[in-house]
């Protein structure tokens, strides 16, 4: 395997079930490859419901029912050991790989702690399970690195604001210096002054401990702002992936560049257009690219073969009939 | 030029229990909007009070202090027939239209609802109305007529929210973040839609958001609020690209730009505050002081005052010796 990859997604098809004696069931999930370089800050990019979600939580081994996998690999690869995430069950992800190799930031982070249990107690709980020896004043140090006052350890949750809160969740996950970090939607619900400073700390810490931060969000800034490579994603499909400025300069994919030019900036007024109609149902996607129903470019063999992942240079990849060489 | 609308010095206080903390959601609000079409936008994060502003407009709450005037009329105390004249002419889209349109009734029905009742279409005449008020918003009866709210996608939804708004043909629409649950490829959508209902309508808007870009894109003028103040107001190129209140300086800073090349700048470390909000509301002096890198002692202790500058009104002590 290639030295520089920390994540290997290969083919990979998660559904989730609605009705499975009529096989009815959400395609979110459809055909992923998908290399994450060592160190890097990758961007998952696109809207909601398209499956990137989905994504982060196959990648970290969080699988329930009805979500299911149907096919494909996940392989991490750290301190030369390979982890199969998809052949492990949930005691041993939970043993060899979570919080120490890969952690995983939820979507409404202010909301996942347990409101019957003081700030401390969580973080002894993790340190008990995953670390020889429990060592308070460590935490204590940790915690003020992320300009917390070392009282929150005493705080039930309910007593804190949602940033502070958020920001517990981001020390909880950084602290067993896991090489693999997944923040999904890390700062969705929070003003954009608190935003900066949420980002700003992850991505300092990801510097400090040189891991892999994986960034998940539908807001492009974000990604303008703080990732090394962009993945764009629509319904289920990774459809462009390239370095961050590369992207952003020269969109291919026509659901990138829309989703691009369609973003209004400070101090320009010029007439911005968005993409019509809205993404697919899932349930029953459409034939062919699965963007060709909104395609402003569609031709006729987009409504009826999947378009090929096309290799542009060593960074760019985008999935497009449009850029097939004749 | 009489003002279409106008609130004066608005304070509206909410309390935390039965004994408990008391706090001004909005704490002597003063605006005006000019008799012509425009944009306003009403700015803030969430908690500054600007979607009880919003409803204090719509006449949803009853404010302690202060009164609204729209077309010189105090909206809090209008009777009988001018209820009806107040509810055609400001008309409202809110944030989740799935929490807008009851589940087990068709769209269709509100729509003719809101036609014949508060518009005063004739029964005969009000499909070809509803149609016509569709295809302003890019749908059309046949699309819309036998569907319930699940049926549609939140984009679409929200278009029949803002058709049904425009049903009454008014003069004022409030719309408290329309966009913010809507994908980024369709909020352009909708608020071009906005642009276009001014220049063609005449219709005037009262945009409530937290998303500075879209505020700026459309809005001819902007108040920035902070904990129930409005600490800014002026033309929104001017508040936006050359911002006075040490907040709106930060605010504007923080948004991140869809350019990796305004990168290193955004990354300069800010520090992180752990002020609890709740003090905030309650301060005797200026409410973002304890935030404030310019805090003087004066901050602390006495409101600040609004100073005028040029076309803008700021709330801050940096500029009181500014005052013209």
């Amino acid at each position: 395997m290639f030295e520089d990859i920390v994540i290997n997604v290969e083919d990979l098809d998660a559904v989730y079930d609605i009705d499975v004696e009529r096989n009815v069931y959400v395609h979110a999930v459809d055909g992923v490859d998908l290399q994450i370089r060592r160190g890097e800050v990758i961007g998952i990019a696109g809207e909601s419901g398209c499956g990137k979600s989905t994504l982060a939580k196959v990648l970290y081994g969080f699988i329930h029912p009805p979500l299911r996998v149907r096919k494909g690999s996940v392989n991490i690869y750290v301190d030369n050991v390979k982890y199969d995430v998809l052949k492990m069950n949930s005691e041993e992800r939970r043993a060899k790989i979570w919080w120490k190799v890969i952690s995983y930031i939820p979507q409404n982070s202010m909301n996942v702690l347990n409101p019957v249990e003081r700030i401390r107690d969580h973080f002894i709980e993790v340190l008990k399970y995953h670390a020889s020896t429990v060592d308070i004043s460590k935490v204590v140090g940790f915690i003020e690195g992320m300009g917390l006052k070392r009282e929150v350890l005493n705080a039930y949750p309910h007593q804190l604001s949602g940033g502070m809160r958020q920001r517990i969740v981001i020390a909880l996950a950084l602290m067993l210096n896991p090489r693999i970090v997944i923040a999904d939607e890390p700062t969705t619900a929070v003003d954009v002054v608190l935003q900066r400073g949420i980002l700003q700390l992850l991505v300092e810490s990801q510097k400090r401990l040189n891991n892999t931060l994986i960034v998940i969000t539908h807001d492009m800034g974000v990604h303008a702002m703080i990732t090394h490579r962009v993945a764009v994603m629509y319904a289920g499909n990774i459809v462009e992936v390239g370095g961050t400025t590369a992207m952003f300069e020269n969109p291919l994919h026509p659901y990138t560049q829309g989703l691009i030019n369609s973003l209004p900036r400070i101090g320009d007024k010029s007439t911005r257009v968005g993409l019509a109609g809205s993404p697919p149902d899932l349930r029953n996607p459409p034939p062919g690219c699965r963007f060709h129903p909104r395609c402003p470019y569609a031709m006729d063999i987009c409504r009826r073969e999947k378009p090929p992942t096309i290799k542009i240079d060593r960074d760019r990849i985008v999935s497009c009939w449009l850029y097939m060489k004749r | 030029m009489a003002n279409l609308l106008e609130l004066r010095n608005i304070t509206k206080i909410f309390r935390y229990g039965l004994f408990g903390f008391r706090f001004k959601a909005v704490d002597s609000v003063s605006l005006s909007l000019e008799d012509k079409p425009l944009i306003f936008t009403i700015a803030g994060e969430s908690g500054s009070g600007k979607t009880t502003l919003a409803r204090i407009i719509l006449g949803f709450h009853i404010p302690e202090y202060g009164e609204v005037l729209y077309k010189g009329k105090n909206i809090h105390k209008l009777r009988g027939y001018d209820v009806k004249w107040y509810r055609r002419e400001v008309q409202a889209v809110f944030q989740d239209p799935y929490a807008s349109f009851n589940p087990l009734k068709k769209v269709y029905n509100y729509l003719r609802e809101t036609a014949i009742n508060i518009a005063g279409i004739g029964r005969d005449e009000v499909d070809g109305y509803i149609d016509e008020v569709l295809k302003a918003v890019g749908l059309s009866l046949d699309k819309v007529v036998n569907k319930y709210p699940h049926e549609f996608s939140g984009g679409e939804l929200q278009r029949v929210a803002i058709a049904r708004a425009l049903l009454t043909k008014p003069r004022l629409i409030i719309a408290d973040e329309p966009v913010s649950m809507l994908d980024a490829s369709l909020r352009i959508n909708i608020v071009n839609m906005f642009k276009d209902f001014k220049e063609r309508y005449g219709i005037s808007f009262i945009y409530i958001t937290h998303d500075l870009s879209t505020a700026y894109y459309i809005s001819d003028n902007i108040a920035i609020m902070y904990r129930g103040s409005v600490v800014e107001l002026g033309p929104v190129e001017k508040v936006l690209t050359e911002p006075l209140h040490p907040y709106t300086q930060v605010l504007i800073e923080s948004v991140p730009i869809p350019n990796p090349k305004a990168r290193t700048k955004w990354l300069e470390t800010i520090k992180l505050s752990s002020v609890v909000e709740e003090k905030e509301f309650i301060a005797r002096g200026c409410k973002y002081a304890s935030r404030c890198p310019y805090v003087m002692k004066r901050c602390i202790e006495e409101p600040p005052p609004d100073i005028a500058i040029g076309s803008r009104v700021v709330k801050c002590w940096l500029y009181s010796e500014q005052k013209t």
